[in-house]
């Protein structure tokens, strides 16, 4: 199982090792400063962050070090216990601004949604794999990939946590759209989502509809929905070229900036080290991005590539939307930026995809 | 998948690029607006007020100071029912009355205060009631500890905490600065962060006043109590230092509380010793006889024939009191014949007298740096007629204040040298530097040195057995004075049958002078002559004070005269423990010069050991201690060349017997 072989450290793709960890570190330094309560000693709030750090670096390198392929015949005995999770959500979760959404582990509460985004990778790695019709897939061959979408897709969205939904369900179109769907299927497939908008706003909560309503006009609403919103952007505008320096914005450290460690961490890095700051995260993560659709190009297998598709997707859509929403182009919706909000789930999920995809790449010689 | 992965990669690059153009919009078109809002949120205007400094007496005991309290106020518009109707439980805590409380809770208007300086304690009840809608905000109230000990001269502030008098008005601008707006930051839920360096105010600054609580104390117990028993309207005390002109006592009755200045009509408020110029009468017969001798006019032997009492000049007939033959100057001065004192100003002649009364100070403010000082009245000499120069020789158809007049007798008492008067000593700094001294000040020479000297010793005569002033006799001290009597302005014309003001100007020791003592009673009802009313005053105010500052007698009465039988100030409260060990210097001989704390820094005797160390570090002086409590005993020697003072402390009930 854990064959050290001399030849993994040989085809070990430093490179996109680079990336994540440039990533993880510039993370801790924004949670640092978001977090920051004056004084020497460490926020309780980054203290915690910072044993996340250490937890998904050992996720990352269990995902790498086991061969890839362990988890595709796996996929869904992960795929079931990601669904006993997802269905415990709601008997012993603990809830958080209106939502039940963590399940409680004593010292660490952590959630299943988050996860899912993995198993779900797995699942429709395996599918691909075994299933790979040369002119591409049919809408009827995508039946069974899109009922292992929807059910936990429709869990996490009933949860309610309509940006995991929303990321669950981008990540499984992103990662279809590669392996393969016929070009008619997709044309269908929009039209269909056109369609069910109507429904997923009829069935979205009040303060789901009220953040996206506000998003239209943030200045509807100045103190109330709208106040992230403007505030983000009065942080982001306000760095200029260079920003305002390590734990001196002013808007995030007098904490103007609301849910600024999680949601709103892009604008208090934008606040802090400008806009070119913001420039050299972003090319950082175009560079990410582009060695993850790299290793999938080049992957041994079908799976892999998938995989590889699915930890680029997961972090791309991330990324959009929640810059998106900190510069003010997307609604507010809970989304967390990868390796930078803080939050162990969210963390742990994305270095784990991004153990599996230096998996893909390492082992793409192998064998 | 090859050409899928492409398209994929297209679409991420063509995302990122999306977010990428957004944040350059943001960060080059909208960032100066956007960094302004920032700094509009973050930063608040901070209106800063430096707590207004301390008015203390000479030896630091506070006379006026600030103590935090709290401004309540109201959006009444806000108000709920609920809150209202408590209206009388308001008006109880803020000891408001209940009308005016409930005007301010049914009001339409957006804002009103409700009670603004209100005692801690005062807001704390009404936090106890615990009302919504009832806002307050820290600010200070001054307080005047002693209460009405020496009200006009400390004055009071207005509800923005600006002096209206006094001291508080002429020192408004040290005490207390302008509110400071200045930039501070403040953080999302608008408590403020800090405040931007260079911005911190100036420190308040405390006025150190030459009155000493001690003496004002007793001036205003003594003076109060002759007024009353007198039927007196009032009175006021003045006490000078000689040597300085500093003011040590400014006493006035009837006089107000400072805490509550709008209980008592303005006039009350009014500092009567510098703003109300009245007739000298008699006291002024002194500095005629100065002029008269300084001017060669005269000799202290000379006979003066008294007419036996009728002096017609005119078509007026001046009266004695008394019929007198011939009197020498010094008899004139001792009986204050008025028709002798005619007959020296036409000797002197109108602008010689005129000369010399301006010389004394008269007919022009003193310079004390009080608000409201009036100069008097003292016409030119080419408006004085025959009647007016012989009026104006016992006093009348001119007026001084009663500053004007204690300063002229301190010129006296001064071998001639007219100096300004001083009521602030210092203005210190929070760390207790002094940032502004004052001291004294001469003037001129009104009369030559020898002139004063002779007219000293013409006043001792008018305080013996004989003269009018007997009353002032103070056993043990030689004592020089003058008594007046002045008719006052009839508002009908002419003077009032009855209403008298009984003056007594005094100088004690006069062989020594250390005090200029006057006292002014205001219509008094028992008697009206100033020997009979003012000069026990004199005498009572005298004694205590020289007891108090531990002056011994004079060389040839004063000798052997214990001090402890002199009678003490009465409120131990007030005043510091005095006592009469004189220190010795290391030589073993007497070092009189090192008894008067007032003139002569170096006598630490009555003060306490912080009093002591304070004044030390101030004089750059060495000093050791031992024990607790005050100073009974102090001694000099000589360590390496520099004077050290080994101090003894003890606490006053072992000292006292």
């Amino acid at each position: 199982m854990f064959m050290f072989d001399r030849r993994l450290l040989d085809h070990f793709d430093w490179l996109l090792f680079f990336l994540i960890m440039a990533l993880v570190g510039i993370g801790i330094l924004g949670v640092y400063s978001a977090t920051y309560e004056g004084g020497q000693s460490l926020s309780p709030l980054a203290k915690r962050q910072f044993s996340w750090v250490a937890l998904g670096l050992i996720g990352m390198l269990t995902a790498f070090a086991v061969d890839y392929r362990r988890f595709e015949q796996t996929a869904y005995l992960w795929y079931l216990l990601m669904l006993v999770f997802l269905l415990l959500v709601p008997i012993l979760g603990s809830s958080g601004g209106g939502a039940r959404r963590w399940i409680n582990f004593g010292f660490f509460s952590f959630q299943p949604s988050e996860l899912a985004k993995i198993s779900l990778l797995l699942v429709l790695g395996q599918y691909f794999q075994q299933i790979a019709p040369s002119d591409g897939y049919t809408l009827r061959d995508l039946l069974f990939p899109g009922i292992l979408i929807a059910i936990p897709t429709g869990m996490v969205f009933i949860e309610p946590n309509l940006g995991t939904a929303t990321i669950l369900g981008l990540v499984a179109m992103t990662v279809i759209f590669v392996a393969g769907i016929r070009s008619s299927a997709l044309a269908a497939l929009a039209v269909a989502a056109g369609g069910l908008l109507p429904v997923l706003w009829h069935h979205m909560k009040p303060y789901q509809k009220k953040r996206i309503l506000s998003f239209l006009n943030p200045d509807s609403d100045p103190l109330g929905t709208g106040y992230h919103m403007i505030q983000s952007k009065i942080s982001i505008g306000s760095g200029m070229l260079w920003g305002k320096g390590f734990l001196q914005g002013t808007q995030s450290q007098l904490d103007f900036l609301p849910e600024k460690h999680t949601d709103f961490i892009f604008s208090v890095l934008a606040e802090e080290w400008g806009f070119v700051g913001i420039v050299v995260l972003l090319t950082l993560y175009g560079a990410l991005l582009g060695r993850l659709l790299v290793v999938a190009w080049k992957a041994r297998d079908r799976f892999g590539s998938c995989v590889a598709v699915g930890g680029a997707a997961i972090i791309f859509w991330q990324l959009l939307i929640n810059i998106g929403m900190n510069i003010g182009i997307l609604p507010v919706v809970g989304v967390p930026l990868p390796f930078l909000s803080y939050g162990g789930s969210s963390l742990l999920t994305v270095m784990i995809a991004m153990g599996l995809a230096l998996n893909v790449s390492t082992r793409r010689f192998l064998f | 998948m090859e050409r899928r992965l492409l398209m994929a990669g297209g679409i991420l690059g063509v995302g990122l690029c999306l977010v990428l153009g957004r944040l350059v919009h943001v960060a080059t078109v909208q960032n100066l607006h956007l960094a302004q809002q920032a700094s509009d949120q973050h930063q608040k205007n901070l209106t800063l007020q430096v707590r207004r400094g301390a008015i203390v007496d000479h030896r630091g005991y506070p006379l006026a100071l600030s103590v935090p309290a709290e401004s309540l106020f109201v959006h009444p518009k806000k108000l709920t029912e609920k809150v209202r109707q408590q209206a009388t439980a308001l008006a109880a805590a803020l000891h408001l009355p209940l009308a005016e409380v409930q005007r301010v809770l049914r009001s339409q208007e957006p804002f009103l205060w409700l009670k603004r300086r209100a005692t801690l304690q005062e807001a704390g009840q009404v936090r106890a009631l615990s009302l919504s809608g009832i806002e307050s905000m820290e600010t200070e109230r001054r307080f005047y500890p002693q209460g009405t000990l020496a009200a006009p001269v400390i004055g009071f502030v207005n509800v923005d905490a600006r002096g209206l008098a006094g001291i508080e008005q002429a020192y408004d601008e040290h005490l207390g600065e302008e509110p400071t707006e200045v930039i501070g930051e403040k953080d999302g839920k608008g408590r403020t962060i800090f405040v931007h360096e260079g911005a911190v105010p100036l420190e308040p600054l405390t006025v150190r006043l030459t009155l000493d609580v001690g003496l004002q104390y007793l001036a205003e117990q003594e003076l109060g109590q002759a007024v009353k028993a007198t039927g007196a309207n009032g009175g006021v005390v003045v006490i000078l230092d000689p040597q300085t002109f500093a003011v040590r006592v400014f006493a006035q009755v009837p006089t107000f509380n400072p805490n509550t200045p709008a209980a008592v009509r303005p006039n009350v408020r009014r500092n009567r010793i510098i703003s109300d110029p009245y007739e000298p009468g008699s006291t002024l017969k002194t500095l005629l006889v100065a002029a008269a001798l300084d001017a060669k006019r005269v000799r202290p032997e000379e006979k003066i024939f008294c007419e036996h009492g009728k002096y017609p000049v005119g078509k007026s007939i001046i009266h004695d009191h008394h019929p007198y033959g011939s009197l020498s100057l010094t008899e004139v001065l001792q009986h204050s014949s008025n028709i002798g004192m005619a007959k020296v100003g036409e000797r002197l002649g109108k602008e010689a007298y005129s000369a010399y009364l301006r010389a004394f100070g008269l007919g022009r403010t003193t310079g004390l740096g009080l608000p409201g000082e009036s100069a008097g009245l003292l016409p030119p000499p080419d408006a004085w007629s025959p009647i007016n120069l012989v009026t104006a020789s016992f006093g009348q158809g001119f007026s001084t204040t009663p500053l004007q007049l204690a300063c002229a007798y301190a010129a006296l008492a001064n071998d001639g040298v007219l100096m300004r008067p001083y009521i602030v000593q210092e203005v210190l700094n929070a760390d207790g530097k002094v940032v502004e001294a004052y001291g004294p000040q001469r003037l001129w020479q009104a009369v030559r040195s020898e002139t004063a000297h002779q007219v000293l010793t013409m006043m001792e005569k008018v305080v013996a057995r004989e003269g009018t002033g007997w009353r002032a006799q103070i056993d043990g001290f030689r004592v020089a004075g003058k008594t007046g009597t002045s008719q006052k302005p009839d508002p009908r014309g002419g003077y009032s049958p009855h209403a008298r003001i009984a003056s007594f100007v005094g100088i004690v020791p006069a062989d020594r002078p250390r005090l200029v003592v006057l006292v002014a009673i205001d219509e008094p009802k028992t008697a009206v002559y100033g020997g009979e009313v003012a000069a026990p005053v004199f005498k009572a105010i005298a004694q205590q004070a020289l007891s108090y500052l531990g002056v011994t007698g004079g060389p040839l009465k004063g000798e052997g005269t214990s001090p402890e039988t002199l009678p003490s100030v009465k409120d131990g409260e007030l005043v510091r423990p005095q006592f009469q060990q004189i220190a010795k210097t290391s030589t073993g001989a007497v070092d009189d010069a090192r008894v008067d704390p007032l003139v002569d820094g170096a006598n630490f005797l009555g003060m306490s050991l912080r009093e002591a160390v304070l004044s030390a570090q101030r004089n750059d002086w060495q000093i050791t201690t031992r024990g607790s409590g005050y100073v009974m005993k102090q001694t000099l020697v000589q360590q390496a060349g520099k004077p050290v003072y080994h101090l003894t402390l003890a606490s006053t009930y072992e000292a006292r017997p």
